[in-house]
């Protein structure tokens, strides 16, 4: 493992170089998806990834989100090795390191609002104390749903659970939110509404954000774009 | 343990249908097993009660009366020799007080009662009936068979020339308490005797051929003054008895019986009763086991997207193992609470609505604590148990396909 550097800050969130990745699909031909990727991205960096579907950019987010391992090449995370890690250390990672927004929200719809946002804290700590309470009651504030706390997921609009999943991939301070088509299934006003969030708490907070996006008009509005096509970088 | 417990229990209570169909199951299952433990419990002690009721543990008697080998003839020839048994005779057991009082100090033997019995008629008036006399000190008597507490009309005494008869033979003879009638060994040796007491012991033929009278009676009765043909024993253990008689047997030149052997086939019956018991509640817990499987299967199937994203937020593989453990204890857990009301139920009708021609209970059944507390342990195992596929299917979830659904 390497040793950990003098100032954290200089070093990059993410950094990938020649990461392969390939499925074996029974066939004798390895399908690979993502044919050698060099990407860095610093800290509190606000980028989006766009590219034709199919180009790869679900399978980029899974890797840099540790869901995956890449086939070759090297992964570090916060300066850390991380693409030989066991799966233990990986969730371990997950957990510590990195905030998921998805498509479809995916909230569990068993628990409520302000449950949701505290289940972080309840998986690192087993237990939700009065903090971690206050932390995700502030979070359900801050994204403007201070009245909807208790409510289901079935109970609210799909506007109110993608805040609800944006305030909840924020409730560790991450160093890195990963998001999947987040405003993809919301109407124009919620997912311009989504889109403020992310970049209010990237300004307020030095979070990076990496939006894996179809939508042209965020990304532009992003400070950095990131082109996939074909499993390769472009420019 | 924290995220474990929280995430099992909304789980459970998300899928109301599924976790009620779980608890009913396994409560049904505890149930049953239960109650078929209570009734055969409650039978085979019965039984054995009722046996041991009227029998002592143990019996020591003289030994057999055999010919003496007398062979006549000249050396090296061949001889047939055919031995023929003899009849045997009213014996006493030689030097019976001292090992009465040795036997009292010996570990293992509780009480120890002399008796002196043979076979006589009874008569009075026209009525005859051949009966059985036995012939105590009812005190000691007492501690072997508690015959006092089976008085049904007079009062548990043997004074001189009273005596004590079963319900049948007083009926047979017309005999009502402060009767006398006649007992008769022979032409010459009769005695006359007034019934004090009845008693009924629950067997019909204990009642209609056992007269109890003092042992001094009895004794002159069959003409061994101061002799008793047989010592009843008390042993601690009920089921011990068989090897407190080996024991003895080693040691003591006399007919040591005991009632496990007087009994092999009451015994050999109550096993195969036992052993088909322990069969069913096997295969019960095992149709338990799998419905508490297959529910949590297809549990796991419909929860894929949750596993998913609790999986990608950094739950282990090892939390999401137990989340699904712990749903397998949580209802097994609360079916055994149900079933052991639901068993309650069933014994409390059992009871209620059982009985026999008298109109009272066939016999007694009680659940006891410790029964319920073996089933609802054994079940909250078999529930994790059942769980343990589910959970291994759970954790090997892929996070990344599960959440792409």
């Amino acid at each position: 493992m390497t040793p950990p550097p003098a100032d954290p800050s200089a070093v990059p969130v993410v950094a990938l170089s020649g990461v392969r990745k390939s499925y074996d699909i029974g066939t004798p031909i390895e399908a690979e998806v993502l044919h050698g990727i060099d990407l860095v991205l610093g800290r509190g960096e606000f980028a989006a990834m766009v590219g034709p579907s199919g180009s790869g950019k679900s399978t980029l987010l899974t890797l840099i989100g540790l869901l995956e391992r890449p086939t070759s090449g090297e992964y570090r995370l916060q300066g850390r090795r991380i693409d030989a890690l066991d799966d233990d250390a990986l969730t371990r990672a997950r957990l510590d390191t990195l905030g998921f927004v998805f498509q479809f929200h995916h909230l569990l719809p068993a628990f409520d609002a302000l449950e949701n946002v505290a289940m972080p804290a309840l998986i690192r700590d087993g237990r939700i104390d009065a903090a971690a309470r206050a932390r995700a009651a502030a979070l359900l504030d801050a994204v403007g749903l201070a009245d909807a706390k208790h409510r289901r997921p079935a109970q609210l609009s799909g506007g109110m659970q993608q805040r609800v999943a944006i305030a909840r991939a924020l409730m560790h301070d991450p160093p890195l939110v990963l998001a999947d088509e987040p405003t993809g299934n919301l109407d124009t006003a919620s997912s311009t509404a989504a889109f403020e969030l992310m970049r209010r708490f990237n300004r307020e907070s030095g979070t990076a954000f990496l939006i894996v996006t179809h939508d042209t008009r965020i990304a532009d509005r992003c400070d950095r774009v990131i082109e996939l096509i074909d499993g390769r970088l472009a420019g | 343990m924290g995220f474990a417990w929280r995430i099992a229990v909304r789980f459970l209570v998300e899928g109301k249908m599924q976790t009620l169909l779980l608890i009913v199951g396994v409560a049904m299952g505890v149930a049953v097993v239960t109650y078929i433990t209570a009734l055969i419990d409650g039978l085979q002690a019965n039984t054995i009660r009722r046996t041991l009721g009227v029998q002592p543990h143990l019996t020591i008697r003289p030994v057999k009366d055999v010919p003496l080998a007398g062979r006549v003839g000249t050396p090296g020839a061949d001889v047939s020799a055919q031995e023929q048994p003899r009849a045997q005779r009213t014996r006493s057991i030689e030097n019976w007080a001292p090992l009465a009082r040795s036997l009292e100090t010996t570990p293992g033997i509780v009480a120890v009662s002399p008796m002196a019995g043979g076979t006589a008629l009874a008569l009075r008036g026209e009525g005859s009936r051949a009966v059985a006399i036995v012939g105590v000190e009812l005190e000691r008597y007492d501690r072997i068979a508690a015959l006092s507490d089976k008085i049904v009309e007079g009062t548990a005494r043997l004074g001189p020339g009273e005596a004590i008869v079963g319900r049948e033979l007083a009926e047979d003879l017309g005999v009502r308490l402060g009767d006398r009638f006649s007992l008769s060994i022979d032409r010459d040796t009769t005695e006359s005797l007034r019934a004090v007491a009845i008693f009924d012991v629950g067997v019909r033929d204990v009642n209609r051929r056992n007269v109890y009278l003092p042992l001094r009676t009895a004794q002159s009765l069959l003409g061994i003054p101061g002799g008793v043909t047989q010592l009843d024993l008390t042993v601690t253990e009920v089921f011990e008895a068989e090897s407190v008689a080996a024991r003895l047997r080693a040691r003591l030149p006399y007919e040591i019986e005991s009632w496990m052997q007087t009994n092999s086939q009451l015994l050999s019956a109550l096993d195969a009763q036992t052993l088909s018991t322990r069969l069913i509640r096997a295969v019960v817990m095992i149709v338990v086991v799998l419905g508490i499987a297959s529910v949590l299967v297809v549990s796991v199937v419909q929860k894929r997207k949750e596993i998913g994203i609790l999986r990608a937020m950094g739950a282990s593989r090892a939390q999401m193992t137990r989340v699904f453990l712990m749903q397998g204890a949580l209802v097994s857990a609360a079916g055994s609470v149900l079933g052991a009301g639901i068993a309650w139920a069933m014994v409390a009708a059992f009871s209620a609505l059982v009985r026999g021609a008298d109109g009272r209970p066939l016999f007694p059944i009680t659940l006891d604590l410790e029964t319920f507390a073996w089933v609802a342990a054994g079940a909250t195992l078999a529930g994790v148990l059942a769980a343990v596929a589910p959970a291994r299917r759970a954790a090997a979830l892929d996070p990344a396909q599960a959440i792409r659904l």
